[in-house]
């Protein structure tokens, strides 16, 4: 795979981690997904998709 | 770090009245921003004191996709990304050129070192915004520069518009190294060490090593399920494949083995985004957090106080103003009452912090408030000690505010009344200073450990020093104080 315009080097070890942390970090997340989910689910309300990341507060204040 | 967009030094100042777009009559000479040189998909420059992004002809097709597949109008209308405008390629640097941008023009540049943990955790927050928008667009963020960064109207915008490439199908994120040394290192360890670790950025301009921040992070993170493998375990696969470089020959074995795919990408960017959201940082118990406060004046020296300080801003005029030591804003908030743009400094990281939240609850948008030592401010650093300007060589007030400040430059840094007075002139052409003598509570609080070697510490010694620097405009006792107001300028 060529990284055309990775001008910045993103270090060999940073690149072939990165599948196993997202490995490691989906079990809490794909737990935190199931409670809100069942937490939608108890409440009946429609609620923003979970796995989305929220704006921040700023990108939200103004808008 | 494309950011590097940072415009130079003077590059604020001059660009910053809005005008209508200059037609090319003629060409003075195009300056490269000194900090714009790692990427090679464009530039930034000034011209005619405005300053421009040249895009280059290599970069065409992924600028296409950005600005036509509606990430950037998304960006643009979440307010996340500086807004620019497309202006006549003539005006490139350096032709031919894809097509050349003028950035709308930033209020005021700022560094990640001189902001607070919830600034730099914003604009932390902000960058994985763009990253979970570009993948929803087929793009990818290919740098996660905290330098990527500028305050503008009171919010973290993205001001680099490069940092967006078309996504490749099982292609790792190139910038989550850049993200963790810009962002997650340093958040965490001011978070979980010490507030004052952010100060390891000033140091290390490309990031924070994250085998340092392990090192000096609690042990116990190392087993957490977020600093745990974005910090520890990152660091270590860090130092196992630094040496992939010199076994393979062409590409670096590691790069034409590393796959993850798309949703692997989104899990790992919605992992970083909770990390960051659950590191925080509680200003209590530094010095001045709770200093407005516990002022030694009651409620009528405040609003004598207040009223002086009005009046004389009335009459300084201009529209940008600096208060230096500005604790959590209180001076700030009655100048940008008055219509200016304030620069609020102060030595104290809780101060600042305090600051910034309070005026990010209430949506105010004319105070950038940053940490900075006067006894030391940030020098000018980078490549040819060019890259990153001095804070001094930022000051573009036309007012500065000291406010019961004297007293802790003269006395607690033992700093003379006159090189008080001159690094005041070199910062503004008009000054509001409070003078607080001996006798008042806080400078006997002061003098209370100490010898007193300040002879020269009177109101008499005040206005003999700024005197060199100043003619004195107004000197107004404040009722209910043993402090004096001071309206000054500078001479001609």
């Amino acid at each position: 795979m060529e990284l055309f315009f990775a001008y910045i080097d993103p270090g060999s070890g940073s690149l072939i981690i990165q599948a196993l942390i997202a490995g490691m970090v989906a079990v809490p997340i794909f737990f935190r997904h199931q409670i809100s989910r069942f937490l939608r689910a108890l409440r009946g309300g429609e609620k923003k998709a979970p796995g989305t990341l929220a704006p921040t507060d700023d990108s939200s204040r103004d808008a | 770090m494309t950011a590097a967009e940072t415009p130079d030094p003077p590059a604020p100042l001059a660009a910053r009245a809005p005008g209508p777009v200059p037609t090319p009559v003629e060409h003075p000479g195009p300056t490269r921003d000194p900090g714009s040189y790692r990427d090679p998909a464009g530039f930034v420059y000034r011209r005619s004191g405005i300053i421009y992004r040249q895009i280059q002809a290599s970069f065409a097709d992924d600028w296409e996709h950005f600005t036509r597949a509606g990430l950037y109008d998304q960006l643009r209308d979440e307010g996340l990304i500086l807004p620019h405008e497309e202006v006549d390629a003539d005006l490139a640097a350096e032709p031919p050129a894809f097509c050349v941008i003028r950035p709308e023009a930033l209020e005021f540049i700022s560094y990640p070192y001189e902001w607070s943990f919830s600034q730099l955790k914003d604009a932390a927050l902000l960058t994985l915004r763009a990253q979970t928008l570009a993948a929803e667009s087929g793009m990818t963020l290919r740098d996660a520069s905290a330098y990527n960064v500028q305050f503008q109207r009171g919010r973290p915008v993205l001001i680099d518009s490069l940092s967006f490439e078309r996504a490749e199908d099982g292609r790792p994120w190139v910038a989550y190294r850049q993200f963790c040394e810009h962002f997650l290192a340093p958040l965490a360890l001011m978070s979980r060490v010490d507030v004052r670790l952010g100060g390891l950025l000033r140091d290390h301009l490309e990031g924070v090593p994250l085998d340092l921040a392990a090192r000096m992070l609690p042990g116990r993170t190392r087993f957490s399920l977020s600093l745990g493998p974005h910090i520890h375990l990152h660091a270590r696969a860090q130092r196992q494949h630094a040496d992939d470089g010199r076994a393979a020959t062409g590409q670096a074995a590691g790069r034409s083995t590393a796959t993850m795919s798309a949703s692997r990408l989104a899990t790992l960017i919605e992992s970083l985004g909770s990390t960051i959201e659950g590191l925080d940082w509680a200003p209590v118990g530094t010095v001045w957090a709770d200093y407005a406060e516990h002022t030694s004046y009651d409620d009528a020296a405040t609003a004598a106080k207040e009223a002086a300080v009005a009046a004389a801003l009335a009459l300084a005029g201009g529209s940008r103003a600096w208060d230096l030591g500005a604790n959590t804003g209180r001076y700030s908030r009655l100048a940008a009452e008055r219509g200016y743009r304030v620069v609020a400094l102060d030595v104290d990281p809780g101060a600042v912090e305090r600051h910034y939240r309070r005026l990010r609850d209430e949506g105010r948008t004319d105070v950038l408030p940053l940490l900075a030592d006067l006894g030391n401010p940030s020098p000018a650093q980078g490549w040819g000690s060019a890259e990153r300007a001095s804070l001094l060589s930022r000051a573009d007030a036309d007012v500065s505010l000291a406010l019961a400040l004297v007293h802790h430059l003269a006395i607690g840094a033992n700093v003379p009344l006159s090189m008080i007075a001159a690094l005041f002139a070199r910062i503004a052409p008009s000054a509001i200073v409070e003078f607080v003598p001996k006798e008042d509570a806080m400078v006997q609080r002061l003098l209370a450990s100490r010898r007193d070697i300040f002879p020269d510490y009177t109101i008499e010694g005040f206005r003999a020093a700024f005197r060199q620097e100043f003619e004195m405009v107004g000197e107004v006792p404040i009722e209910g104080t043993l402090r004096t107001l001071f309206h000054v300028r500078r001479r001609a």
